[in-house]
């Protein structure tokens, strides 16, 4: 007849269920749209990677399955681009993009939801339509990209040292933004 | 690392769309630079209250200043034993206030917080982690249901607001006599007078205070948290205190099991404060428990705790022979105690266990002999699970049992 404390922590709720299908149905539609339609055997096998790890992310409480999970879906989305040349592939780019930027929230989130007690808040500071913003025009800057990049250019020196010129650029950027 | 690997593998393969894959996290790194982020965070968290009761609702309140934030996730680490709910929040002055609304169920010193902080900025791109300490929350044990102070008709201490047996200056009428010199003429019963043909005086029971000694038996936690005889034991210990102490008596308070402590009796609000601080002091704390176990007998007692006609009620879950030796260590000292038994569990026996279910028929037997025992000796035994009013069953048992004297044995 011990008397013990009761345990404070959270149990399951709906929002971490959702949090976890979230992780698995977002890895799968990376997975799905960078396949189709032509499917490649490396590139399903990827694919069926991404869908476990992710799977794996969802149920662990670790972060290294997520972090597979995201390599394995962004390496599905390169080795399918690079070996399926249709039509389609530009706007697939864009779609798989924006479901990897969507597979890291989600991600993000499960780790967030994951573990909080029922008592905790969480409060957006800011409205949904300010925190879009970014994301609509990283989604624009990379349509903008891969109609570029489908459209049929004579190669040239000064075009491929633009190229890189801009990706140098862009990684700059990006690496200053984290400086402090 | 999406961007990177994609920069290399349309570098490397020569596909111009997979740069796609690159630019939008290199836009949205872009978008977010570490200067639009929040450098420093203003907060304070509060406790609307540092004393209740179980049961009482107590607010946390968290202020939180910070420009520049996305989200700002914010939970409390609440102590065992502790409801809670986010009750909303609402800006002052470009300050977030949130609310907490906590339920603390059990009695003694809670130590809540901290809250931990999680601030995100630049859509997820900069994660900041806080952690703020609240402080002690003290959560004094719900008194037991009595309806009023009831007292044994024997009483000696003066100017209290029990009738006794003795005639005095009361106004509870206790009968009526031949007028005799010397009487107040305001206190002639006409009535009875007319009726004898001579004259008669009422008579008024006296007013006399009562002396109460609790003597807790905190040798032994058994049974469900929240229920358990040791919750039982504090919680009528303090509706005892506080409904006498009402009534102007006097009580005190003495532990005994593990620390002997003892709070001489007195009366006033102030007693009553000291009573649930020394309630408060019974559950021990990680330093106590690490001394080890320490056995002080109630023989260690000054004689003052007991005063004279005094009504000791010892309040224990008659698990072992302890409470046993302290009512024989009391007849000693000329006192007579009424034992509460607060023990409302029993021990959980797997079903179709045969020694199981003798291992638990032996342990009530165990305590039905403790109970004649205490019988044979002449002690009162009143059971008590917790919910029920404790008056009808005391004022039997204190009728029944005669407060102690030395003088009287």
């Amino acid at each position: 007849m011990a008397v013990t404390p009761a345990d404070g922590r959270a149990v399951a709720t709906w929002g971490d269920a959702a949090a976890r299908a979230l992780v698995v149905l977002t890895a799968t539609a990376v997975a799905v749209v960078a396949a189709v339609p032509e499917l490649n055997r490396y590139v399903v096998l990827l694919g069926g990677i991404t869908v476990v790890a992710s799977s794996a992310a969802a149920v662990l409480p670790f972060r290294l399955p997520g972090t597979l999970a995201v390599l394995a879906a962004t390496l599905t989305v390169l080795l399918a681009g690079t070996l399926d040349v249709s039509p389609l592939r530009p706007l697939q780019a864009v779609a798989d993009a924006a479901l990897l930027l969507g597979l890291v929230a989600a991600l993000a989130a499960r780790e967030d939801v994951g573990g909080r007690a029922p008592h905790a808040a969480s409060l957006p500071l800011r409205t949904l339509a300010v925190r879009a913003v970014a994301p609509v025009l990283a989604l624009g800057a990379g349509a903008v990209v891969a109609v570029t990049a489908a459209q049929d250019v004579v190669p040239s020196v000064p075009l491929v040292l633009a190229g890189l010129a801009a990706v140098v650029v862009a990684l700059v950027v990006a690496a200053g933004a984290h400086r402090s | 690392m999406i961007a990177g690997l994609a920069v290399a593998f349309a570098v490397a393969t020569a596909h111009g769309e997979l740069l796609v894959v690159a630019v939008v996290p290199l836009v949205l790194l872009a978008l977010s630079p570490r200067s639009a982020a929040p450098e420093s965070l203003d907060l304070s968290v509060a406790l609307g209250s540092d004393r209740c009761v179980e049961g009482d609702e107590v607010t946390l309140e968290l202020r939180v200043a910070l420009p520049g934030a996305d989200r700002l996730e914010a939970e409390p680490v609440l102590p065992p034993w502790t409801e809670s709910r986010f009750a909303g929040h609402h800006v002052e002055g470009g300050t977030r206030v949130l609310r907490w609304t906590l339920v603390p169920t059990r009695w003694g010193r809670h130590t809540v917080g901290p809250v931990r902080l999680r601030v995100v900025a630049g859509g997820g791109s900069y994660v900041a982690r806080a952690r703020v300490d609240v402080g002690e929350l003290v959560v004094y044990p719900a008194a037991a249901a009595l309806a009023r102070a009831v007292a044994p008709y024997e009483l000696a201490a003066p100017l209290g607001e029990h009738p006794s047996r003795a005639v005095g200056s009361g106004v509870e009428f206790a009968g009526v006599r031949a007028y005799g010199p010397g009487d107040r003429q305001r206190d002639v019963d006409w009535r009875t007078s007319a009726r004898h043909g001579e004259l008669f005086v009422r008579q008024y029971a006296a007013e006399r205070a009562f002396d109460l000694v609790l003597v807790l038996d905190t040798t032994v936690d058994a049974g469900e948290a929240g229920h358990s005889s040791l919750d039982l034991t504090v919680r009528a210990a303090t509706g005892l205190a506080q409904t006498y102490l009402r009534a102007h008596d006097r009580v005190g308070l003495v532990t005994f099991g593990g620390p002997l402590r003892w709070l001489a009796p007195a009366a006033g609000p102030r007693q009553l404060f000291q009573v649930c601080e020394a309630v408060l002091a019974i559950r021990p704390d990680e330093g106590e428990k690490d001394a080890g176990p320490v056995h002080y007998g109630l023989g260690h007692l000054p004689r003052g705790m007991l005063p004279h006609r005094a009504f000791v009620a010892l309040l224990t879950p008659l698990l072992d022979e302890g409470p046993l030796d302290a009512v024989r260590l009391m007849r000693d000292r000329g006192f007579a105690p009424l034992v509460v038994d607060v023990l409302n569990a029993e021990p959980t026996v797997a079903s179709g266990s045969r020694t199981e279910a003798l291992t638990l028929r032996t342990w009530r037997m165990q305590r039905e002999a403790l109970k004649i025992e205490l019988g044979a000796m002449g002690i009162a035994v009143l059971d008590w699970d917790g919910d029920a009013e404790l008056t009808g069953g005391l004022l039997h048992a204190m009728r029944a049992a005669r407060p102690g004297s030395r003088s009287w044995q």
